[in-house]
């Protein structure tokens, strides 16, 4: 039976490039630097602090 | 247009537009489909592109190796966590109320705005308000989009680039003091002014600033009829109409219940008479218009007339009536005054008979109202015509119509013009007003303006006037905002902020008195909120009975909203020297143009509200434009068909705009809807429509509303005009007369009702089923609609849509019938295009009980409840549509796209419009269907306060979204097992009928019939 030859240098190239093509694909680390710096166009909201309320429900 | 039938040979008794009846092939394409053209079409496989298989799938698996790593959306929403010390006025999840007063319009009804967790979600009427009585309109009910529209003005700005408040006080404040120095004009021009405490806060300011001057402008008010009420009866205040007690009403070009004047109250009114649930004992309404209004589909007899003809009919009216007498002295000039106008008027004479016959029998219990846009003339013959007949009984002074200062005429506005061009103005301050786009172009205001310093727009969002202004200051919303309305006698309404401001705006009131202040920084949060208590202490409560100190008293208006008192407008009698001065309009022989207030979007404000776009217009449901509304003869004549572009001309000034064809309008008569065009307001409003003030003129002759020297002309192109009226129709090919066949109107007369109560009934037959009927205990959920009340006002669509989260999904997807309301208004015609009958039909789900819809869902998403609702679970749901293809009334709506990221580049995807979503009603995403659930959020609420207090939930617990906004109580809900309760009376009621009664799927919706008021003997 024919074993196809894989050497050492092959099987490394091969490792080193799947991972650096995952770590590229990953948004991990993008979500990891994104979410502390990412500008958060956030509205507060606050009760008005005079309003006078009334619950009956109609 | 395919017309092969003459206007006498009526095909079938229903029909739903002009190429229905005359069966277009468009219109029998679309019934014949399920879905509009293209939504279900095959892929073409030509244009597919070649892949081979083991490429397909290693993209497919790469492609999945990049959404697992890429599945968890990366912007960081921030966190959900529970309060740590919760503010004492929230409990989560349970609503809070605050009662307001709505500044959508003058009227200035009574609100309570519902809030959760501290941000409004829904605006009702106020139950307390004498006006109003707990309703409010599709405006008030939309106008919480306000609050959240993300183009809304965040920052104050100087010659459009931002700025802070400091620094624009103080350059302001500095122009008015160069201003007062120079003794140039400081002119406010303000929108219709109904706050005392801001009548008062001007005073100060022109106490502080002497050559101030403040003109009060609007584009459609009741300017007219106020002015004519100072001619005739000496008082720039006029009462309002007891219409409960009228017998006979004639409104002439009046759309009192559609949108003009106190419509909400008119509606409340008039439908008093129209009750059926005991004795019949209807009023009668003749209308008598140009074009095809509310009032007018409402009509027991309506008469077609051009709007300038109508001073024309008032003395014809009055030259017959007299001659049976007149409840006051009339000299020989007003005699012989009301005999001089001649001419044919070319209207029906038997409905003019009647109606001569109906105002003289009913002496002092008959009313006719002119409309806000007729001519000084006509009102002041109207208000003689009153006289004549003594009906001013119906004139109600303990509830007038206040004014706090007059409306500037158009000679005061050419005045401030001229003086802006002649550098005599130092400072311009618009008060919440839009005279760029609201007045008429030849007044020149717009050069006027940039010839001016100080220009300042104090306003919500950016207008066509503040992108012209040198300072454009964001004002609060009015659900941010302290005020007050004295606009009725016996009401003070107060309005209250119910959410801090969101953005870096103030409230205008208090950025005028940092102004009269002349110091920056005394400006404070409260500043006006101090004002206004103090105000209201020396005006409000030392006029009362003082059973209370005044702090307690404040807080106990405030918590009401409201407070009546005794006041009557002074009485005076009628001067006949002002109708001495009245003439008859010109006649013209050519085209009559009426302009009239839009429905929905209003002078303009709302232009930049979706969902008051996407309602349908309540007569031609169309969406998302306004057009000429004309004839089919005139259309006919100028060989125009819906979606052509016609070209209207008058005295130099031009406006190119679509048709659309109106059965009922009057001939030569254009109706063209005001309040449209708007070039700058925000990417859902700009450019929506066609603006129509470009043929006003402030040299008009009678009205600035009617001007009859225009000319008209086909031009080359189309605009496309959407209407969901022919969307869900159900496919009547195969059956002629579908509509009266299969009973979905029903429709009898006031007569023939009293005469055999039973006369709906007599074809009925016992529907038998093959199964055994499931026997509900507990509650049963059913409603009733009485199409005797509903006058297609449209609020219960958009309660609706605020309750339940509907999306608005833009024009081009209401053109493929993907619209979102879960309920609509079915506008049917009977009759011929020159003189239609309109029925009105609000189609919901009907939470049928044998529903065809259930048994159709492979995935069992849609079931039935034990309490009778038709259940949805959209997280089941695969989007087969096969349920929406069953169901025979076609309610069930499907979303085709996530309407949150679709309309309008992802205008629902900002952090501001998102907040005002209910957060008890599920968001629904692409691929689920939705259909109307009775408000179920609303009765779990019910249920478990219910079981909270340990007691039975009863039907009247539970009031659904549509029921609280019906004007007219016309919804009935609640439940059908309770013998006492409403809904069963209703049920079992000798007009009550069910659509497609015959299919056996037995719906909980019951249909109240119209009874016409019509005279017995043409019966």
């Amino acid at each position: 039976m024919e074993i196809k030859k894989y050497s050492r240098k092959s099987f490394v190239s091969k490792v080193g490039k799947s991972t650096f093509y995952t770590a590229l694909a990953s948004v991990l680390p993008i979500k990891f630097l994104s979410s502390k710096n990412f500008i958060r166009n956030r509205v507060d909201i606050h009760i008005h602090p005079y309003a006078v309320k009334r619950n009956n429900k109609v | 247009m395919n017309d092969n039938r003459n206007s006498n040979d009526m095909k079938k008794d229903f029909w739903k537009s002009i190429k229905d009846y005359n069966d277009d092939p468009e219109v029998l394409e679309v019934k014949a489909n399920e879905f509009m053209e293209g939504v279900t079409d095959d892929f073409d496989e030509s244009k597919l592109s070649g892949i081979s298989r083991r490429k397909f799938i290693a993209l497919l698996s790469a492609s999945t190796a990049f959404a697992a790593t890429a599945c968890t959306d990366y912007r960081d929403k921030g966190e959900i966590v529970p309060y740590n010390k919760r503010p004492e006025e929230i409990l989560t999840g349970k609503a809070n109320y605050y009662a307001s007063t709505c500044t959508g319009c003058s009227q200035s009804c009574g609100i309570l705005v519902k809030t959760r967790e501290g941000r409004p979600i829904k605006i009702d009427g106020n139950p307390d308000h004498p006006i109003n009585n707990g309703k409010t309109c599709a405006k008030g009910q939309a106008s919480i989009l306000n609050l959240y529209d993300p183009e809304r003005l965040k920052y104050p700005m100087i010659q459009g680039r931002r700025s802070d408040w400091k620094n624009v006080d103080q350059e302001i404040i500095s122009q008015l003091n160069d201003s007062k120095k120079l003794n140039k004009e400081i002119s406010i021009v303000t929108g219709t002014l109904v706050s005392p405490a801001m009548k008062k806060l001007f005073d100060d300011f022109t106490s502080q600033y002497p050559n101030t001057k403040v003109y009060q402008i609007g584009l459609v008010s009741d300017q007219i009829r106020r002015e004519a009420w100072l001619e005739s009866y000496g008082s720039y205040d006029y009462p309002a109409i007891k219409f409960e007690e009228a017998t006979i009403i004639l409104s002439l070009d009046s759309d009192f219940l559609g949108n003009e004047g106190s419509f909400i109250e008119n509606m409340q009114k008039y439908t008093k008479k129209r009750e059926v649930i005991d004795k019949v004992s209807f009023n009668r309404l003749y209308v008598a218009e140009g074009r095809m209004s509310v009032t007018g589909a409402m009509a027991d007899y309506r008469i077609s007339i051009s709007p300038d003809l109508q001073y024309q009919f008032v003395l014809m009216l009055m030259g017959e009536l007299i001659k049976s007498g007149s409840a006051i002295n009339l000299s020989n000039d007003i005699l012989s005054k009301i005999n001089s106008v001649s001419g044919d008027l070319k209207i029906d004479k038997t409905k003019v008979a009647h109606l001569l016959k109906d105002l003289n029998s009913n002496r002092g219990k008959s009313i006719i109202y002119a409309g806000d846009t007729l001519s000084n003339d006509v009102h002041v013959a109207v208000n003689l015509l009153n006289e004549i007949l003594g009906n001013t009984t119906l004139y109600d002074y303990s509830s007038s119509f206040k004014s706090l200062m007059h409306y500037a005429k158009a000679e005061e506005l050419s005045q401030l013009v001229d003086s802006m061009n002649n550098d005599k103005v130092g400072v311009v301050i618009h008060l919440d007003s839009n005279p760029v786009f609201t007045l008429p172009a030849d007044f020149g205001y717009e050069s006027a303006l940039k010839k001016v310093t100080a220009t300042i727009s104090l306003t919500e969002a950016v207008n066509e006037t503040s992108t012209l202004c040198k300072y454009a200051l964001p004002i609060n919303n009015q659900l941010e905002s302290w005020g007050d309305a004295n606009y009725r006698s016996s009401v003070y309404s107060l309005q209250q902020p119910v959410i801090a401001p969101i953005f870096d705006t103030r409230q205008k009131e208090a950025v005028m008195l940092t102004w009269i202040s002349g110091e920056p920084s005394t400006y404070k949060d409260d500043v006006y909120h101090k004002y206004l208590m103090s105000y209201f202490n020396n005006s409000a409560y030392s006029k009362r009975n003082r059973l209370s100190d005044e702090k307690s008293f404040w807080y106990s208006a405030l918590h009401d909203g409201v407070i009546s008192y005794e006041e009557e407008i002074q009485r005076s009698s009628f001067r006949l020297n002002s109708f001495i001065n009245t003439k008859q309009d010109f006649q013209s022989n050519g085209y009559t143009v009426h302009l009239t207030e839009s429905y929905f979007v209003g002078d303009g404000r709302f232009a930049n509200n979706g969902w008051l776009h996407e309602v349908p217009h309540p007569i031609n449901k169309i969406t998302w434009d306004n057009y000429a509304s004309i004839s089919p003869a005139l259309a006919k004549e100028l060989n125009v068909e819906m979606n052509d572009l016609i070209e209207i001309s008058s005295e130099g000034k031009t406006l190119t705009l679509p048709v659309l064809v109106q059965p009922g309008m009057a001939d030569k008569t254009i109706n063209i809807e005001l309040g449209y065009g708007r070039t700058v307001v925000g990417d859902v409003g700009n450019n929506v429509g066609f603006n129509a003030i470009g043929l006003m003129t402030k040299n008009y002759s009678s009205s600035p509303f009617v001007n009859n020297n225009v000319s008209i002309s086909k031009v080359n192109g189309k605009h496309k005009l959407v209407s969901t009226q022919e969307h869900h129709s159900l496919d009547d090919t195969f059956v002629k007369d579908f509509h009266r066949i299969r009973k979905i109107i029903q429709e009898g007369t006031v007569e023939e009702y009293n005469n055999d109560p039973h006369f709906l009934h007599h074809e009925k037959h016992e529907v038998f089923g093959i199964t055994r009927e499931h026997k509900y205990t507990g509650v049963k959920w059913a409603m009733s609609i009485d199409l005797n009340k509903c006058t297609s006002c449209t609020a219960c669509i958009t309660s609706c849509n605020v309750e339940n989260n509907i999306p608005v999904v833009g024009k081009d997807q209401v053109e493929r019938g993907r619209e979102m309301h879960w309920m609509r208004l079915d506008r049917y015609y009977s009759g011929t295009p020159e003189d239609p009958i309109i029925s009105n039909q609000p189609m919901l789900c009907q939470h049928c009980d044998n529903a065809p819809c259930e048994n159709v869902c492979p995935v069992n998403a849609t079931n039935h409840s034990p309490d009778g609702l038709n259940q949805m679970a959209y997280n089941r749901c695969v989007g087969t549509r096969y349920c929406s293809n069953n169901c025979p009334y076609k309610v069930r709506r499907y979303n085709f796209f996530d309407f949150r990221d679709h309309f309008e580049d992802e205008y629902y995807q900002n952090n501001l419009t998102a907040l005002i979503n209910n957060p008890e009603v599920t968001v629904r995403s692409r691929g689920v269907m939705e259909k109307c659930t009775f408000c179920v959020q609303r009765i779990m609420e019910a249920r478990s306060d219910a079981i909270a207090e340990g007691r039975e939930l009863k039907g009247a617990d539970v009031v659904t979204a549509c029921q609280q906004a019906c004007p007219t109580n016309a919804i009935v809900f609640g439940d059908a097992n309770d013998p006492e309760s409403r809904i069963s009376k209703l049920r079992k009621h000798n007009l009550a009928y069910h659509v497609l009664e015959e299919l056996n799927i037995k719906p909980n919706v019951t249909y109240i019939a119209k009874l016409r008021n019509t005279h017995p003997e043409e019966n």
